[in-house]
């Protein structure tokens, strides 16, 4: 189970285009946005996709100029679960 | 097996803040407000509501409360760290016991001093009130009427306060309890700096190489401030902690030199070190001839006991804080005795520790930060303390640069921002300002538009004072507004409590919570508390922070704002000034208080369409302007160019605070420094401009006694104090039920060897004795402290067990600050 | 809606207080000068298994006795089952993640230095009873 922290850059004028289609990927949540056309994004292994294939993708989307991979968390299922602190 | 959706909730929470933080970019607050599940949360900062750290919070509101609270990621003092109190914060206004109505002791539908509280309204609860404050002024003058506030109000809350009491009922008979806890740390800025507060900062807790604790537990009372200084030591090369105290406590848990002394040789552990530096070439001359005076204090001072005290009578000089100036040679000659070996003696700290300790003070290569609380200024010597610690800083010019730091740390979330900017004491004015200065008079008077002689040249009672003179039927109309000071100040048996339930007396206590205090008034006053107002509070950097309102108080309950203003209704300037002085301000004939105080062009200045859009505002709403922003430019107006300047209003919203003074928009960091302080002259590169020759003073001050010593009967030293998981008097952190189980009743911490000779097993009840009364508690040998011989430690948080019934009323004559930490008591099996 | 709710809450509250009238006391529940009130044990809960939360960002209470737990300069004994080197084999829960990026937020491979002291934040719980009730309401959007 892979967990991703990434910093999205796009172009201003796009954002609103691609604040949607980032919205619409499976796995990709949005969980910030500045005015200049930063975006705090949140990645995760889908049932098809692991999350680093995902993070190529956000690559791809129209106004995304560069993305940043600022942290990533890998959890094996099979450990016990009971060693989070939740 | 699947992760569940609450770690995986939590994982992505994770990844988000780190990328957020990263970025520079905020979560928390603001238009991206991203939230992880429960998108309906909305979050505000606002200060912490305990010590003087100011760590910002996040404050997440729903549905018109507040259900949940986290360190702000975005504050410079805690980065999104808090204690465990901070994170407890959402839970301290919903204590099921909230007072929603003002009460009254009444009896047959009349006000009775020895009646039971009745509900009544708030025009009932200010007839009463207004009735008993007007016979008091008829037959006392305003001497007769006095305030006790709190380093808890909010900046314009101290300020309106302050204003009602020195310019509406023209009485200095106003003083907070930051008295009883920061009253000496002024008076050592004052009389070294002439201008109050820290020259450093926070920042310094990252830059220095060695950090020496005197008298202040930080792990428990400072945390976050305590979390930065752990990362230091244990991550920079070569880092030093020291800690001094007069027991072993969890601070000491860092401490590569750890000192336990006996009370009161502070003072000749720091004359050592002063004798230290000098005996081995260490002084820095260069920076001792171009910015320090050397002087001595007067001695033999006495305690601050009543006049008619034994040893306040034996006392040659009571009360004087004469300063003479001495040559340098002079002043070496006074450390001399301080050798080594003496003061290892006195002080029972080992000679190879002191010694240690000393050689930080005098290596040139390296950057000291010192820190203290308590253990400082509760002291009968905290005047003198003070100074003598600035003294070793300024023979080895180890001072306002980046590192080099001696630093005083604050106790209550405004103890800075309001009780000493807003100088909301006996004798003082905002800004520095005195009230026995006529030109500072003259120009607090211009400021708030009133005539000439409006505010007394008199300073008032202060805090301990005050008990005394309720006690004696000369105050008689008494207003105390956030705090407890009847769980708080010294000697209750024999002062405070004979002092409120003085029949003369009529005693009116604002409080959220029915606190010891709100129950040994005559009127309670049911309060609206932290976010439930737009607040601003200052924090022992000289951070000012401002919150805005979240929520709406309970019932009937109002701010501290509120009461002031809308009491100050109640009075025509002939009611409150006398005909004789309203005669000379034809003018003012005829006004309201509200009117010439509040509605002076000043204060309703701003409209209410300055109100950012989406918050609440029941105070301004009310009284129909922007009330806060109106007090708070008014009082701005003291500082501004004077070297206390504030940013515009507006700003502070959108900080997580600044330090002033502010200058273009531009914050300080360390005073009196050229190219971190505006106010310094350039190519001067540092000038103490306090003072007309801009040079700081060395004060030479000796070992003297304390006033009571254990003996035969009395035979243990008993000092208070805090911990970590309560806040001062407890009345919001016991309230918490997390926060009451973490740390259930207050215990008395005491050396197993002093337990076996008393025939005492740790959990044990005992009786605790001293000459002015007896409470029960059990003891703890084993806890987190670790007492020495010879002393014993027990917390004031408890309300059951009130420890203010055995402290001594004795004072630093100088600071007034009662001393907390000393006094004689004997434990006994209950 | 929302505004009806609060306004019955208020409602209740002020009616509360009415009827609680003479009876309104401190913690003490005796007057300030009456005798000391000393009635609670000094037991540390030890019951096993986590304590609910109230949200997400409160820090976790401690379900075990930490008396005579040593953390100073040489050892920190939470760390020896609570590290994420030592939580699996002891199976106990691991420091979350963000005890392991420092002030900076540089990521760590061991706990930072700003969260050295456990109980600044985290604490035992006595079993004893509360002083009085709370009335705060977790947000049930979690």
């Amino acid at each position: 189970m892979n967990i991703c922290g990434c910093l999205v850059h796009v172009a201003p004028e796009r954002s609103g285009v691609a604040r949607q289609a980032m919205d619409t990927t499976p796995g990709v949540e949005v969980h910030a946005e500045a005015e200049d056309g930063r975006f705090v994004v949140v990645v995760e292994d889908t049932e098809d996709r692991l999350a680093s294939e995902t993070i190529m993708d956000l690559h791809h989307i129209p106004g995304v100029v560069a993305l940043a991979l600022t942290y990533h968390h890998f959890e094996d299922p099979e450990a016990s679960p009971l060693n989070s602190t939740e | 097996m699947t992760l569940s959706d609450s770690r995986r909730t939590f994982l992505k929470a994770t990844a988000a803040a780190a990328t957020a933080s990263t970025a520079g970019l905020s979560l928390g607050a603001g238009p991206a407000d991203a939230q992880f599940g429960v998108p309906d949360i909305k979050w505000d900062k606002a200060p912490c509501r305990f010590c003087g750290t100011g760590c910002t919070v996040l404050v997440g509101t729903k549905e018109g409360r507040v259900v949940a609270t986290q360190g702000d990621p975005q504050a410079e003092v805690n980065r999104g760290l808090n204690c465990v109190k901070g994170y407890f914060l959402s839970k301290i206004m919903y204590g099921k016991d909230r007072l929603t109505q003002p009460l009254l002791r009444m009896r047959d539908g009349e006000y009775a001093k020895d009646g039971d509280f009745q509900p009544i309204s708030w025009d009932q609860a200010f007839d009463i009130m207004a009735e008993k404050w007007k016979e008091t002024l008829r037959t006392k003058g305003p001497e007769g009427v006095g305030m006790f506030g709190s380093g808890q109000w909010t900046v314009w809350e101290g300020y309106a306060a302050s204003k009602l009491m020195k310019a509406g009922f023209r009485s200095n008979n106003i003083d907070p309890n930051a008295r009883h806890c920061m009253a000496s740390a002024v008076m050592g800025f004052m009389r070294s700096f002439g201008v109050d507060e820290p020259m450093g900062c926070y920042d310094d807790l990252e830059a220095a190489d060695t950090f020496v604790l005197w008298g202040s537990n930080m792990a428990e009372m400072h945390p976050i401030l305590w979390s930065r200084l752990t990362d230091t030591r244990l991550t920079k090369e070569g880092c030093e902690v020291h800690v001094l105290s007069t027991f072993e406590h969890r601070s000491f848990e860092l401490a590569d030199n750890g000192m336990v002394f006996t009370p009161q040789t502070d003072l000749a552990i720091l004359n050592y070190i002063a004798n230290h530096i000098i005996q081995t070439g260490s002084v820095n001359e260069e920076f001792l001839s171009k910015h320090v005076n050397i002087t001595k204090t007067a001695t033999d001072i006495g305690y601050g006991l009543r006049d008619e005290d034994p040893l306040q009578l034996a006392a040659a000089n009571p009360n004087s804080g004469e300063l003479t100036p001495i040559s340098f040679t002079e002043y070496a000659e006074s450390v001399k005795p301080y050798t080594l070996e003496y003061t290892a003696e006195i002080s029972g700290v080992p000679a190879d520790k002191l010694e240690r300790l000393a050689q930080q003070y005098a290596d040139p290569d390296r950057k000291v930060m010192s820190l203290w609380t308590m253990g400082f200024n509760q002291h009968t010597r905290g005047s003198w303390v003070n100074s003598l610690m600035y003294n070793v800083h300024l023979l080895t010019g180890k001072i306002s640069e980046p590192g080099n730091s001696p630093f005083s740390l604050t106790g209550q979330p405004s103890a800075c921002g309001t009780a000493r900017e807003v100088g909301t004491f006996a004798h003082r004015l905002p800004a520095d300002y005195v009230v026995t200065n006529p030109e500072h008079r003259a120009k607090a008077e211009k400021i708030w538009k009133l005539p000439e002689g409006t505010i007394p040249d008199k300073v008032g009672f202060h805090a301990v004072l005050q008990n005394r003179m309720l006690k004696d039927g000369v105050l008689n109309a008494y207003w105390v507004q956030c705090n407890n000071n009847m769980q708080a100040a010294p000697n209750m048996n024999e002062e405070g409590w004979p002092g409120y339930r003085n029949p003369d007396n009529f005693v009116t206590v604002s409080d959220p919570y029915p606190t010891v205090t709100a129950m040994s008034a005559d009127l309670i006053l049911p309060t609206a508390m932290w976010v439930e107002k737009e607040g601003c509070y200052g924090n022992a950097e000289r951070r000012t922070q401002m919150w805005r309102q979240q929520v709406h108080a309970p019932g009937d309950a109002k701010s501290d704002l509120w009461q002031l203003m809308e009491f100050s209704k109640r009075f025509t300037v002939e009611e409150a000034w006398g005909d004789e002085f309203v005669a000379t301000a034809p003018e003012m004939a005829g006004k309201t208080l509200y009117q010439v105080l509040f509605e002076n062009g000043n204060v309703d200045k701003f409209p209410l369409s300055e109100i950012q859009h989406g918050h609440p505002n029941d105070d301004a709403n009310h009284f129909g302007f922007y009330v806060q922003k109106g007090l708070f430019e008014e009082y701005a107006a003291f500082g501004r160019g004077h070297g206390h300047d504030l940013a515009p209003f507006e700003r502070y919203h959108e900080e997580r605070g600044l330090r002033w003074p502010v200058v273009d928009g531009k914050e300080t960091l360390w005073r009196y420094r050229e190219g971190h302080d505006p106010y310094v002259e350039e190519g001067s590169e540092l000038q103490f401009y306090g003072f007309p020759d801009k040079k700081a003073k060395i004060i030479f001050a000796p070992y003297e006694a304390p006033p009571e010593m254990p003996d035969d009967e009395y035979n243990l030293w008993f000092c208070t104090g805090r911990v970590l998981e309560h806040w001062h008097s407890g009345s919001m952190t016991r309230r918490v039920p997390e926060l009451h189980r973490s740390f259930p009743l207050a215990v008395v911490y005491m050396h197993p060897d002093d337990a076996a000779d008393r025939d005492l097993r740790h959990g044990q009840e005992v009786k605790v004795a001293t000459r002015r009364g007896e409470i029960t508690s059990r003891i703890s040998t084993k806890g987190r402290n670790k007492m020495p011989k010879g002393l014993v430690f027990m917390p004031w948080f408890d309300e059951g067990q009130l420890t203010n019934k055995l402290t001594l009323d004795a004072t630093c004559p100088l600071s007034k600050q009662t001393d907390f930490k000393k006094c004689a008591c004997k434990v006994e099996r209950a | 809606m929302n505004k009806i709710a609060v306004f019955a809450s208020a409602l209740l509250i002020a009616f509360g207080s009415i009827a609680l009238g003479q009876e309104i006391k401190d913690l003490r529940g005796t007057p300030p000068d009456a005798p000391s009130v000393v009635n609670m044990s000094l037991q540390w809960e030890g019951r096993e298994g986590r304590m609910v939360r109230n949200y997400r960002q409160q820090p976790p209470l401690i379900p075990h006795s930490i008396t005579q737990y040593q953390i100073d300069l040489r050892t920190n004994q939470c760390l020896s089952c609570h590290d994420w080197t030592k939580a699996g084999e002891r199976n106990a829960p691991t420091l979350s993640m963000t005890h392991y990026l420092d002030r900076d937020g540089t990521e760590l491979d061991h706990i930072a230095g700003t969260r050295y002291f456990c109980n600044q934040c985290h604490v035992p719980q006595a079993d004893t009873d509360v002083l009085v009730e709370n009335t705060f309401v977790p947000s049930h959007g979690e």
